[in-house]
């Protein structure tokens, strides 16, 4: 839910109540974010980073500009990203195109429960080559408009999309013999 | 088969051709591969994006807030546009400040660098070398996210970190030791390191109270002569002034001493006082003993005494520096009234019907508004103020919240509607929000799509065109008119319950929110 014209004004001037209120909007889903797409291990200290910086910059936010503000705070987020891993000169994921298939773990035959698919799917995801996991989890998990994560990855749109379907094709594989057993609904083919 | 899996994602979002997708389903096992397909991207959907709530407030308790702007102060607006001259120097040499230790030093004049003349900028790592500056010379020190600026007559040395030598120095960074004479003065935000003589500091505070623009704060400071020589020989001691965030002073063992914007602290001094900058010591320089006493408000003479301690140019000077501080304090405030009062003119955004000039600027500017209903489902708010106000009743409450209500459901129908002609899982789509349908339909969408839809929108209802068939047109495009539609509609159905003064007035009270969606994609390109 985007928060209203005169919060982002008293967040501009610096309110600390307006303060309170981005961030709790924020810090979960900016948290989601940097757990999945920046370095494991210290998503907690990113985030604070990441929501210090936000609340330096967000006077620059503009409520009639071109963009809604989570699409703001994203793409803040996803350029801040990329600096870090600049800065740092992380070393995120191995470059293996992430097509490993799951092991045939005991159990894995069995019906899969929901929070079994979840915990492969974030295990899948980590795997996925950098490039891939950070456009996949801003625009399919966080809702991200294309254009926007094609313009901060300096991109077309088009290499974008290209990037996505390799990204969930690789994941559909790794997750292939979990995907099968998952329960028919009724009107599957 | 991955292969396979990216020709289904491609068949999915739609960008096969009409023979590729045959040819696809016409492959076995693409039914199931389709389920599985749909089965993934229903767990990415439930993927949880949320914190439970002892680990956000944990991580809210972390979170340093930034200083709260303040507007009033006189001295808080010399202090901004400090800042903001400062910021606006250096921009240009942001950009090509080296990571980790190194520094770039860009000279400007008469500058050397361990005794060698230097005239174009250079790096310089984390060894040991000097930058001295010649009278009429100046040099800027980058490094990421540190600026340093030193004017003419100074000297830097690194060994280990900065060390301030002699002169004065701007520094801007988020943080920053730099060492001078036996203390170390730690920068965060914009502070003004300085080791003048005391006729020195008078012209530093000077400068940072008569400054009026960038361009001329940038000129001053880089004219500030500082005498170097003679602030040796008189044994010049340790100045900081805070002129925006925060700085500390550690001297040797001793625990450090914090200043905040607007203080300034020197050598001897057991706290930080606030700085006052007067005019005087420019004016008068041969008194150079009170003169250091004359830039603190604090220690400003006020007393019958005190002034009768003052030579006849001193007392003309002062009188003539405060004349000077009055004057520029009330052009401070006509500037300041002229900016409220310029807000106050500025038209508050409409949210009731658009007018004609409004639909005509957004299409000139390729956006599209979409207010219509509350996406995110939750109960249609409505402030205690805006209902005294407007003097609504109970059951015009309550009607209020049935027309936003059943234009929230009536989207959201329509928008699964268009999921599915996608390709989109109904089973799967029940448990989406209503904005995540929207935002896969534009995802989903083709490269153009989009910005299309928004142009062609936005030229319609500006009347530029004609009207095409609402039947018509990419799902993204249904998708939006569904919300010019619902706009139209919920507008029309209050016009009918309060009326459309009552109307405009509820829509566009301060205290009504909004689920206001602006899409800007930019004119057509010629």
């Amino acid at each position: 839910m985007e928060l209203d014209r005169l919060t982002v004004e008293r967040l501009r001037r610096g309110d600390r109540g307006a303060q309170d209120v981005f961030l709790r909007r924020y810090a979960p889903v900016l948290h989601a974010f940097v757990r999945r797409a920046g370095p494991a291990g210290d998503a907690d200290d990113l985030t604070q980073e990441l929501l210090e910086k936000l609340l330096t910059v967000v006077s620059r936010f503009e409520f009639d500009g071109p963009a809604i503000l989570t699409t703001w705070v994203f793409t803040v987020a996803h350029r801040w990203l990329l600096d870090e891993k600049k800065r740092r000169h992380l070393q995120l994921a191995p470059l293996d195109d992430g097509l490993e298939v799951a092991d045939g773990r005991p159990g894995a035959d069995v019906a899969v429960h929901q929070h079994q698919l979840d915990a492969a799917l974030e295990a899948a995801l980590a795997r996925l080559p950098e490039a891939q996991r950070r456009v996949f989890v801003l625009t399919q998990v966080h809702g991200q408009p294309l254009e926007a994560v094609a313009e901060v990855e300096q991109v077309p749109v088009g290499t974008l999309k290209s990037r996505l379907h390799r990204a969930r094709a690789a994941l559909a594989v790794t997750l292939q013999p979990l995907l099968a057993q998952t329960p028919r609904r009724a009107g599957d083919a | 088969m991955s292969e396979e899996f990216e020709q289904l994602s491609r068949y999915r979002a739609g960008e096969l051709t009409p023979e590729a997708s045959r040819a696809l389903e016409a492959q076995p096992g693409f039914a199931e591969r389709l389920r599985q397909l749909q089965s993934l991207d229903a767990a990415v959907e439930a993927l949880p994006v949320g914190l439970p709530d002892p680990k956000l407030e944990a991580l809210l308790a972390r979170v340093r807030r930034p200083e709260p702007k303040r507007r009033e102060a006189g001295l808080n607006l010399r202090v901004g546009l400090v800042a903001a001259a400062v910021a606006a120097g250096f921009l240009g040499w942001t950009l090509l400040a080296p990571d980790g230790e190194r520094w770039v030093v860009v000279p400007s004049g008469e500058v050397q660098i361990d005794g060698r003349a230097v005239t174009a900028p250079s790096s310089q790592g984390s060894g040991q070398w000097a930058v001295a500056v010649g009278p009429a010379g100046s040099a800027q020190l980058v490094q990421q996210g540190a600026q340093v600026l030193v004017p003419g007559g100074g000297r830097l040395s690194h060994r280990k970190g900065l060390s301030l030598d002699r002169g004065s120095a701007l520094v801007r960074a988020e943080e920053l030791t730099l060492r001078a004479s036996s203390a170390a003065v730690t920068v965060n935000g914009v502070s003004v390191v300085s080791m003048e003589p005391s006729e020195g500091v008078a012209r530093v505070t000077q400068l940072l109270s008569t400054t009026t623009s960038g361009e001329l704060m940038k000129t001053q400071w880089m004219k500030l002569s500082t005498v170097a020589v003679t602030a040796a020989a008189l044994g010049g001691g340790l100045t900081l002034f805070v002129v925006d965030g925060h700085a500390s002073v550690r001297q040797g063992d001793g625990a450090p001493l914090v200043l905040q914007a607007g203080e300034q602290w020197k050598t001897g001094d057991a706290r930080p006082t606030p700085y006052r900058p007067a005019k005087v010591a420019a004016a008068a320089p041969s008194a150079a003993p009170g003169a250091a006493a004359l830039t603190g408000e604090s220690t400003r003479p006020t007393g019958a005494a005190d002034l009768q301690a003052l030579t006849q140019p001193q007392l003309v000077a002062m009188v003539e520096g405060l004349r000077d501080e009055k004057e520029s304090l009330l052009k401070q405030r006509e500037a300041l009234k002229k900016k409220v009062e310029g807000e106050d003119e500025r038209p508050a955004r409409n949210y009731y019907r658009l007018a004609q000039e409004e639909l005509l600027a957004s299409a000139k500017k390729g956006e599209l508004r979409l207010r219509g209903p509350q996406l995110s489902g939750m109960e249609t708010k409505i402030d205690d103020k805006v209902r005294d106000e407007l003097g609504l009743t109970a059951s015009e409450i309550a009607r209020v919240r049935e027309i936003f209500e059943a234009s929230t459901a009536r989207t959201r129908t329509g928008l699964l509607a268009l999921y599915q002609e996608i390709g989109g899982d109904p089973n799967q789509a029940s448990t989406l929000g209503t904005e995540t349908i929207f935002n896969e339909l534009r995802a989903k969408s083709l490269k153009d799509d989009f910005p299309d839809s928004v142009r062609t929108l936005a030229d319609e209802r500006a009347g530029l065109i004609a009207p095409r068939d609402p039947a018509a047109g990419p799902p993204v495009m249904r998708a939006c008119r569904l919300f010019i539609v619902e706009d139209e509609r919920v507008i029309s159905e209050l016009e009918k319950l309060l009326g459309p003064r009552r109307s405009e007035e509820f829509l566009n009270h301060p205290k009504t929110s909004h689920n206001d969606h602006t899409f800007g994609v930019g004119p057509r390109k010629p």
